[in-house]
């Protein structure tokens, strides 16, 4: 069990779909869709979470045969993550964070794929928002 | 009586599918709605949005492929920690024959640690558009597990 997370989102990712600076082949989802969470299935997902849970974040390839692994690189700043500071690597290619603090926030998730083994990397960044009661 | 010369070994290759289905379900919320009139809480994408897949990340998936496809269709859980399970128990196809009767999706040896069952491919042997429906068992609960059976229409065009 990696962690008390009890949120989690799953980024999934079209590999023969992304490009720098694009957020295309870009779907992100959580298991708070009964809270209210919307816009489940984009880049845009707004999570709703209740203060003080524990969230966990991977990244995954739609192709689950496929051997191109992306990596989730960095959850940015946000004035919900509180006195805790930003989510951080978990060391199993997971990132973990906790919300300290109510109110609504969009966070950039970072994320780094190549289009083959040993291609370069292609990097995207975008924005999802969490509201915290 | 069992001897080594009665066994017939079946070597199968490993099928590389050209096009990929993930299907992520909320577990909880599938649970909490007993499994009735799902509209939400399950996420299908597929890595053909270059080809023209359209309604990613929803449940009526609109999947384009060239024609000789393979395709895979693979289901996960959102809470990996929640020791729910999710299989596809089935396909149908109530219009179009895009899988005709020998592309029709075969159950596939699991990936990784995933479950019989969660990992399926059919190909798309005909050229046009077919509506098909999957139906997936969600499992809740270790002590005492109830299952929950979903269905729903997505699409495939093959060109």
């Amino acid at each position: 069990m990696a962690s008390s997370a009890t949120v989690f989102i799953q980024i999934w990712v079209d590999i023969n779909a992304i490009q720098n600076g694009s957020t295309r082949g870009v779907y992100a989802v959580d298991n708070r869709v009964g809270a209210g969470s919307t816009n489940e299935g984009t880049p845009n997902l707004l999570t709703q979470v209740t203060n003080g849970s524990t969230i966990q974040w991977n990244v995954y390839n739609i192709d689950a045969t496929s051997t191109v692994v992306p990596t989730l690189t960095a959850i940015g700043n946000a004035n919900i993550w509180g006195a805790g500071g930003q989510p951080q690597a978990d060391g199993t290619g997971a990132f973990v964070g906790q919300v300290q603090a109510t109110g609504q926030d969009a966070y950039q998730v970072t994320i780094n794929a190549q289009k083959q083994p040993g291609s370069a990397g292609i990097t995207i960044n975008f924005d999802p928002s969490m509201a915290v009661k | 009586m069992m001897s080594a010369s009665n066994l017939v070994l079946v070597q199968t290759a490993v099928l590389q599918p050209q096009a990929f289905v993930t299907i992520a379900v909320d577990t909880a919320y599938v649970a909490s709605q007993q499994g009735q009139n799902i509209s939400h809480g399950v996420y299908m994408m597929d890595n053909q949005v270059s080809n023209g897949s359209t309604n990613e990340g929803q449940m009526e998936l609109s999947t384009v492929v060239p024609v000789g496809s393979l395709i895979g269709f693979n289901t996960v859980p959102i809470n990996p920690g929640s020791g729910d399970t999710v299989i596809i128990t089935g396909f149908t196809v109530s219009q179009g024959s895009v899988f005709g009767s020998q592309g029709y999706p075969q159950q596939q040896p699991p990936i990784g640690t995933e479950p019989v069952g969660a990992y399926w491919i059919g190909q798309a042997m005909n050229v046009g558009h077919q509506t098909y429906q999957i139906q997936i068992k969600v499992t809740v609960g270790q002590l005492r597990p109830i299952s929950y059976y979903v269905n729903w229409d997505p699409f495939i065009t093959a060109k």
